[in-house]
Formats: structure tokens, sequence, C-alpha cells
């Protein structure tokens, strides 16, 4: 066996890691369509996609061989750089705020962390302002398309992007202050000692700061009840309706990419990320080896995918917001109700210690 | 000094001077935005994560996005088809690039002649959350409080540019 | 009481006045009066002054505060100017509580910006943080850009105010660049340990840069030349009452600050700093005189007296440290209680639609309103530098410290500017008191002073006479004034 350096051994198993991790990600991008659809039809009363392959499992397969082979259209009058560059903002962003995000326990083998692929210790920020340089996507989409349409539908998509992200941002504040860490290794350490007695949302009395985060969240996603910017009715299409062939499908995929994140993060910092909802009372049966190591990635795949299964039940379930209501909600109710959420936190903290 | 120094280094003022000489504002916008991640790319590069992915997270994911917002709003790319095209060797330009350029090399010669008080080996000073938090509590503790005066004030004024006053109403 | 708390209770109490100013302006239903607010404001300033009284007091009996971990440090020099903005803010409330004509032009706000703004100046009087000076310099900026342009709807107006704003904008940022600078070179932006490092730096050439881009900064404020062009047009757009607010206190905190910094904070750099401060200082006497001349929009007018009067008060900083900080101070009160008094005149006369603003509308005003002709000569008169009036005592003080120095040349400019300075003003006069023409204010429906006017423009009247007759008493305060040098506080060490 060729003798590697520790740098160069760092730098296989990362680009390992990364590799893993995208096709990890963007294989459960499309699934999660896929089960969108098939969740959605079930909660109304129909199959969903059920003809290509058993049970529809290859429609993911059959899209994304449509969407390759359709004709990329650009429209003359459109601002060309831009109009290309903004696909490519949204989906990068989506997918490096994934890299922060520890997926299993520690494990390491030779000094690198196994599941997570950058382990910094502002992750937490990170993730913010990688989230928060998407909106440039939607943005410039929007601008250069050079359609009333489009530019409406990123207008609004960024004026609601930009006011959620206050809230979203001081939701979190309650759980960073309990871990005292941006670290989101640290974060889940905070809340992994006696299982779900210890998780944020019930032990560490975050229960507020969670649910601002679950509506900010989908506000930021432009997801169901606040999918104003894809209001079909008004807008065609919102800010990609000019936008064909990959360009779309690097915006459905970034859609979809940042779902997952959010339901990361959501579950890293309330519901105590990879450790288990038993905490040590199960740690007998598998003290060592493979089962160990994996266990825990099993209860962070499980955990994200209720997330993903609520947004779709969501969505299935409520009607959209008006956009005036839509403003006032997030200016009004959730951001004072995230600083009252902090203040309390501050001061329980405060007195505890 | 670092390759990576240099990259952020580049981009940071190739983005701003691109911001100034660009004729497009939103063009102007992103540049600016780009030059800004550069600026957060030396902190980085310095060993201040912190300072820089806040730097990220509030001018470029914040403030350049509101402005970028600003200039769709209101349109502003129809404004610089009316700007006339400016002259490269305008009086303006010609006068503003020899002060520029004064004044730069006058820094840079203070800059090069610098000889700091004390020597530098102590470690560059930590400038994590923990430290930027103490900092703000303690010795700029007043400060932070004032700055609630100031942006009270900036408020106040928004009101009152936004809000239209009973005779412009009627 | 903590030493905390005493040493903030000015800016305290105008802050939580503008909180409640605005907490109370939703209370009044739409359409009524906002007077109540703007009696609540004046009191609010009115205790405040009291305040800063209060902490002479203390001061005198305990010698120099300082809190907030050495950002602020209250002693006579800064208590001096609490008690002018203080003064300042009282009378431009008085004068413009009746300055509104219908009861929504967003009043409520006006007081509180007016307020804030004052917190704003008084921070950049009392803190020896340049961090802390940055911050005020910003509040008294952002409310005096917002209030320059509050008679909202007229192009003068929305010219005023953008102006102000972008190039406001731009010389903070030189102001900022310039306190970057000196921690470069120093390692502190506190002004004791500024002149600690520069005392033992062995290359200040970085620091000689960074006081020339603060000089660039507050040269702007003040309105000294070349960092004036502004001046005329702001002053043209913003309302009368606004014009006299911003003339007088932002420039006495910029005053302020420049004296701290310069004679505190950089005294190595005594010999460098000198020659820019006297280049201003002949530019703006010579700009702002020679260009009033040609001005027939008075406010106009007054905006280059005003930018000629920052050039006679840096004129003062070529003096001894004591000398400079007497001048100075004294000139800055003078100033403020003629320049106030003029625009609450005009205010008076043209109200808030500001129809009278030429030389020529103003031709036979004394037949139809004696007594504010009289008044506006008087502070005319005094801008001049009659005797018997502050101008006159503020102009010797400056010059005499200048002469005593050594800088004869600049004295010598300094009268021959006075000279040029006496033919526009007495243009206005001879204005005032000559015989009416046909299209002339004598047809323009006279406005009733009402009883707050009335005693603001007392109050700039006497004050204006008073520092004329026995400006004794003044002096003796403000030569107290002259800010010790917090070298004990220098060395201590920054780390915690």
């Amino acid at each position: 066996m060729i003798h590697l350096s520790a740098f160069q051994i760092f730098l296989l198993l990362t680009v390992l890691k990364i590799a893993v991790v995208l096709v990890i990600t963007l294989t459960a991008v499309a699934y999660t369509v896929l089960l969108e659809r098939k969740v959605l039809g079930r909660m109304q009363n129909r199959w969903g996609p059920s003809r290509v392959g058993p049970f529809g499992l290859l429609q993911p397969l059959a899209d994304g061989i449509k969407l390759f082979l359709k004709e990329d259209l650009m429209p003359l009058a459109v601002e060309r750089p831009l109009f290309v560059a903004a696909p490519v903002i949204a989906l990068a962003c989506a997918l490096i705020s994934i890299s922060m995000v520890p997926f299993g326990a520690e494990t390491t083998y030779q000094g690198v962390d196994l599941f997570q692929i950058a382990n910094i210790n502002v992750g937490l920020l990170i993730i913010l302002g990688v989230t928060s340089i998407g909106v440039y996507g939607i943005a410039l989409s929007g601008w250069s398309s050079n359609n009333k349409y489009s530019l409406f539908g990123s207008l609004r998509s960024t004026a609601q992007v930009i006011s959620y992200e206050l809230a979203l941002g001081l939701s979190l504040v309650g759980v960073i202050l309990r871990a005292g860490s941006l670290s989101l290794r640290d974060i889940v350490n905070s809340q992994s000692a006696h299982g779900a007695r210890s998780w944020n949302i019930f032990g560490g009395l975050q229960i507020v700061g969670f649910f601002i985060y679950l509506m900010a969240a989908y506000a930021e996603t432009n997801r169901s009840p606040f999918d104003l910017p894809e209001a079909e009715s008004e807008l065609v299409a919102g800010y990609h309706t000019e936008y064909s062939s990959m360009k779309f499908a690097m915006f459905f995929m970034a859609e979809y990419a940042n779902m997952i994140t959010v339901a990361c993060v959501a579950t890293l910092l309330f519901f105590g990320g990879a450790s288990s909802p038993f905490g040590h009372l199960t740690d007998h049966l598998f003290a060592t080896g493979f089962i160990h190591a994996v266990l825990p990635i099993f209860w962070f795949v499980f955990k994200v995918f209720s997330f993903i299964l609520l947004y779709i039940w969501v969505r299935a379930t409520l009607p959209r917001f008006r956009y005036d209501q839509l403003m006032g909600f997030g200016w009004k109710f959730l951001l004072p109700l995230a600083m009252v959420n902090i203040l309390a936190t501050a001061l329980v903290l405060a007195f505890r210690s | 000094m670092s390759l990576f120094f240099l990259i952020t280094a580049a981009i940071a003022i190739g983005g701003t001077l691109a911001a100034m000489t660009r004729r497009n504002p939103i063009h102007c916008i992103l540049s600016l935005a780009l030059g800004l991640v550069g600026v957060a790319g030396v902190y980085l590069a310095l060993g201040a994560q912190f300072v820089g992915f806040t730097q990220i997270l509030v001018y470029v994911g914040a403030v350049a996005i509101l402005a970028t917002f600003a200039l769709m709003m209101t349109q502003g790319h129809i404004v610089s088809a009316l700007i006339e095209p400016r002259r490269a060797f305008s009086r303006s330009s010609v006068s503003g690039f020899v002060t520029a350029a004064g004044v730069f090399s006058v820094l840079g010669w203070a800059a090069q002649s610098y000889r700091p008080l004390t020597p530098s080996t102590q470690q560059a000073p930590a400038a994590g959350a923990k430290e930027v938090g103490v900092a703000l509590m303690h010795t700029y503790v007043l400060p932070l409080e004032v700055i609630g005066v100031l942006l009270t004030a900036a408020l106040i004024g928004a009101v009152v540019i936004a809000l239209p006053s009973e005779e412009e109403r009627s | 009481m903590s030493t905390n708390l005493l040493a903030l209770l000015p800016e305290l109490v105008l802050t939580i006045t503008g909180v409640l100013v605005m907490v109370l302006e939703p209370v009044i239903p739409a359409g009524k009066s906002r007077k109540p607010l703007g009696w609540l404001a004046i009191l609010g300033s009115l205790l405040s002054g009291l305040a800063a009284f209060y902490q002479l007091q203390i001061v005198n009996a305990q010698g120099t505060l300082t809190a907030f971990y050495s950002t602020i440090q209250i002693d006579p020099f800064s208590i001096f100017f609490h008690l002018l903005i203080a003064a300042v803010v009282l009378v431009t409330l008085l004068g413009s509580l009746d300055y509104f004509e219908s009861p929504i032009t967003h009043a409520g706000e006006y007081f509180a910006l007016v307020l804030f703004g004052a917190v704003g100046m008084m921070f950049m009087t009392s803190s020896v943080e340049l961090l802390m000076v940055f911050i005020g310099l910003e509040i008294s900026s952002i409310s005096t850009y917002i209030l320059a342009g509050f008679r909202k709807g007229r192009a003068t107006a929305s010219e005023s105010s953008i102006k102000y704003f972008l190039l406001g904008s731009f010389a903070t940022a030189f102001f900022l660049y310039g306190v970057a600078l000196i921690y470069g070179a120093t390692g502190s932006t506190s002004i004791g340990p500024i002149a600690a490092g520069l005392a033992i730096t062995r290359t200040p050439t970085m620091a000689i840069l960074a006081v020339a881009m603060v000089l660039i900064g507050l040269g702007f404020k003040v309105s000294a030349a070349p960092f004036h062009v502004w001046t005329p047009d702001v002053y043209q757009g913003a309302p009368a009452p606004v014009v006299g607010l911003m003339s007088t206190a932002p420039k006495a905190a910029a005053f302020a600050v420049l004296l701290r910094f310069l004679f505190n904070g950089t005294p190595m750099l005594h010999g460098h700093w000198i020659l820019l401060i006297e280049i201003l200082a002949v530019a703006s006497m010579c700009l702002g005189n020679l260009g009033a001349l040609k001005q027939h929009d008075v406010k106009r007018l007054l905006a280059y007296s005003s930018i000629a009067h920052a050039g006679y008060l840096l004129v003062a900083f070529t003096g001894t440290h004591q000398n400079a900080v007497a001048g100075a101070c004294f000139y800055t009160a003078t100033y403020a209680a003629m320049n106030v008094g003029a625009f609450l005149v005009l205010s008076q006369l043209s109200g808030f639609s500001e129809r009278i603003r030429s030389i020529e509308d103003f031709t036979g005003l004394a037949l139809k309103r004696p007594g504010m002709s009289a008044l506006l000569g008087f502070f005319l008169l005094s801008l001049i530098g009659i005797p018997f009036t502050g101008g006159f005592f503020g102009k010797f003080y400056v010059f005499s410290g200048a002469l005593q120095n050594g800088h004869v040349w600049l004295g010598i400019v300094g009268l021959a500017n006075s000279g040029v300075a006496c033919f526009y003003y007495l243009r206005l006069l001879a204005a005032i008191y000559s015989r009416p023409t046909s299209d002339s204010v004598a047809y323009i429906p006279v406005r009733k002073v009402t009883a707050p006017a009335a005693v603001a423009l007392a109050a700039t009247a006497l004050a204006t006479l008073g520092l004329g007759i026995l400006p004794n008493k003044l002096v003796h305060l403000v030569e107290r004034a002259t800010p010790t040098t917090t070298a004990a506080v220098a060395v201590q060490p920054t780390q915690q």
C-alpha cells in the first residue's frame, strides 16, 4: 500500500465525503419530489405517479432525463450572464450549507471526522450566511429575465426571504445561548445527555423558538403556505417563468435541497441531531461495531424525513397567505416573539447559573 | 503573503473597482457584493472566521441584497440609460484619479515604513464569537447601547420620508 | 447615583423624552395639534440643561468624571457644550412650536428627531473614545439629514436633504477612515492612549494622514472651505428653524471633537495640523465672505456667512491650548446665540411656506414689522462684530489668541474679511430699512408672533446682548474649560 501523509489522507477522505454527500443529497432531492407527489396524491384521494417502474419509483429518473433532453431556451431580451448565473447561485448555496451538517455521531478515522464534511466552529453562522446569499439567485433570475411576472415573483420572494431571515436568525439565538457555541457539533452534544428529555425543544424549553423557526423556514424556502412567489394564478410561475431545461431543474433542485437543509438544521438545533431519543438507555445493546456507528445516522435521517413529511402535510392542508398578511405576520408577530424568546431564555440561563 | 490572501484581495479590489465603473446600477451593487465577499475572504485568511462570516451574513446577505431589492423595485436600470456615458478622460475622472493615486501612494508609503509600537511576535488576538461578545458587553457597552438611539432616529427618519404628509395625499 | 448614570444624565433625559414623544404620538388622534408633544420636548431639553448644570456642581466638587471604561469624560469642557446644545435645542423647539401650519406635517417626529440629534451631539462632546464620537456624529447627522428635508414635496427641500445626505455620508466615511488609520498607527481609538502611542512612535506618517482624514470629515460638518459646497443649497431648502439648529449645535459639537482630538489626542503632531488648520481657516473666511457678496436669497447669504464664521472659529485653533479652547468656546456660544436668533426671525417672518426669501422681498420690511426688523438688524450687527454685541467679543478673543501666538498674518486676513463681511450684511440691513417697492413684503400678510416664539427671540437677543456687554461671566467659565490631558488613564493597557 502506498504511504500517504496525514494531509493527503485528509484531502482524499474529504473529497470522498463530498462526493458521497452530494450523491446522497441529490438522490434524496429527487425522491423527495416523488415522495411529495405520492403523499400529496394520497392526501387528495388519488394515486400520484404510479406508472414508471414499480410504485412509480423510476419517476424521478424519467423526469431527470426529460429535463436534460429538453431544449434550453434563452429568450433574446435576457441579461445573459446573470440569467445563467442565477440558477447556479441558487443551487450552489443550497448545497454548500449541507457541508456543515454532522450526519452521525463523531466517528474519526485517522483524525478525520467521517460523518461531517467540515467541522467549523462557526458552522451555524456559515449556514445562515450561505442561505442569505442564496437570495441573490432568486433576485437575479427575476431581474435578468426581463419579464414582468418574473420580476414580481422575485420581488415578492426577495422581500419575503429578507423579512423572515430576521425571525429565523433570532429564533436560533436561544439555542446558541444554551449551547454557548456556534459549532453544530457542540450544539448537538449539548442536547444528547438524556435522550429526548434534553433536546432543545423539550428540555431546553425552546418550543417557541422551534415554532418560530419552523414558520420562518417555510417562508425562507418559499414553501406553502408561503409560496406566493410561485402563485400560479397571479404570476404564471414566478421568478423561473423564463427558465427551461436544466436551468429550471437547478431552481427546482435548489428548492428541495433547501428544504432538506432546513430540515437538517431543525433536527440539529431542536431535536438532538444524530443522537438517539432514548439517550444512553439502548447503548448496551449496540456497544460496539458497525451498528453503533450507523444507528445515529438512522436517527438523523428519520428525523429529517419526519420534517419533510411535515412539509408535505402542511402543503396539502393550508391555503396560501395574502401578501400583506404574510408581511404583517413576519414583522409584527414572529419577530417580536423571537425577541421575547431570546429575552426569556437569557433570563432563565442567567438565573440558573 | 499566501495565495489565498492574494486571491481574496484581488476579488475585493476588483469587485469594488467594478462597482465604481459599471454603468448599470444593478451591476454596480452586485460587484460591490462581490467586493464584500472578498473582504470577508481576507478576514478568513487572517483566521477571523466569526468576523468573516458575519461580514457575509450582514453585508452581502442583508445590506447589498436590500440595495439590489430597492433598485429592482424602483427600476434603477432605466435610470442608467438616462445617464450620459462617461468619458474616460473627463476632467472629473482625471482629477479624481490623481487625488486617489496621491492619497493611496502616501498611504502605501506610510504602511510600508510603519513600525509597530510593540514587536508583533505575540499571537494574533482571538476574534471568536466569545471575544467579540465580551468586548461588546464590557469596553464597548456604551457604543453598543447608543447605537440603539442611532437606529431609532434612522427609523423615525425613514418613516418621515416614506409616509406621505396630508398635503401630499390630498 | 452611580457614576455611569450621572455621567450620562443629560443624554438620558433627552433620550427618554424623545422616546416618550414617539410613544405618545400615536395616542394623540390624527388631525389634532401635536403641540403637547412640543411642550414635552421643551420640558425635556430644559431638564437636560438642568442635568448638565447639576453635573457641573458635581464636577466642581469632585473633579472630572469618567464612566463606561473611560469612554465618557465629564469635565467643564463637555458640560459647557452640553449646556450650549441644550440651550440651542430649547430655543429651536420654542421657536418651531407654532411653525407647522397644518397639524399633520409629522410634527411629532420633528420634535423626536431634534431631541435624538441633540443626544448625538452631546455624546460627541463628552466622549473621549473616537468610536463613540463616530456614533454620536452619525446620530446627529442622520437626524439633521431628515430635518433638512422636512418641508416635503418642495423641490428645494428634497435637494437639500439628498445633497446633505450624500455629501454628509461621504464626509463621515472620511472621519471613519481617519479613525481606522489612527487605530493602525497607535493601537487605540481612545484620546488618551492615542496621545501616549504617538509619543513613542517612530513613524508618525500614518497618524498624520489620519489627522488629515479626521480634519476632512469634521471640516465638512462645520462647513469649512473647501468642504463647504453643500452649505448654501442645504440651508436654502431646509426649514428656517432647522437651519438655525444645524448651523450651530452640530457645528459646536464638531468643534468640540476637533478641540479634544487635536489638542489632547495628537499634540505631538501640532506642527503638522496647525498648517492644515490655517489653510482651512483662510479658505473658509475668504470663500465664505466673497461668496456671500453675490447672494440674493437671504438663507443662502446666511449660509455663506456661516462658512465664514467657521473660518473665524478655526483661527482660534492657532492660539495656545488654553486660548484656543477659551476663544473657540466663547465664539461658538455667541455664534449660536446670534445665528439661531437670525434664523428664528426668518422663520417668524416667512413661516412654513417660506414665501419671503430674497433680499428684494425684504425691502421695506421695517415699515410693516418694525420689531422684527430691529431684531434682525441687531443679529446682523452682531454677525458683523459691532461692539456691544456678542459677535464683537467673539472675534476679539479669537484674533487676540491668534496674534498672541504669533499668527499675525492670520489676524490680518481675518480682520480684512470682517471688513468685507460688513458689505453684505449691511446690504440686507439697508434693504430692510428702505422704502418698500410695489411687489415687496408689504403685501404679504402679517403672521402673529406667538408667546413661545417671542420667548425664544427674547432669549437669543438677550444672550447676544449679554455676551456683548458682560462677556466676563462666560469667559470665566470658559477659561476653566480647557480639558485636562488624560495622561493618567492613557497608559493603562486596553486588553482585559
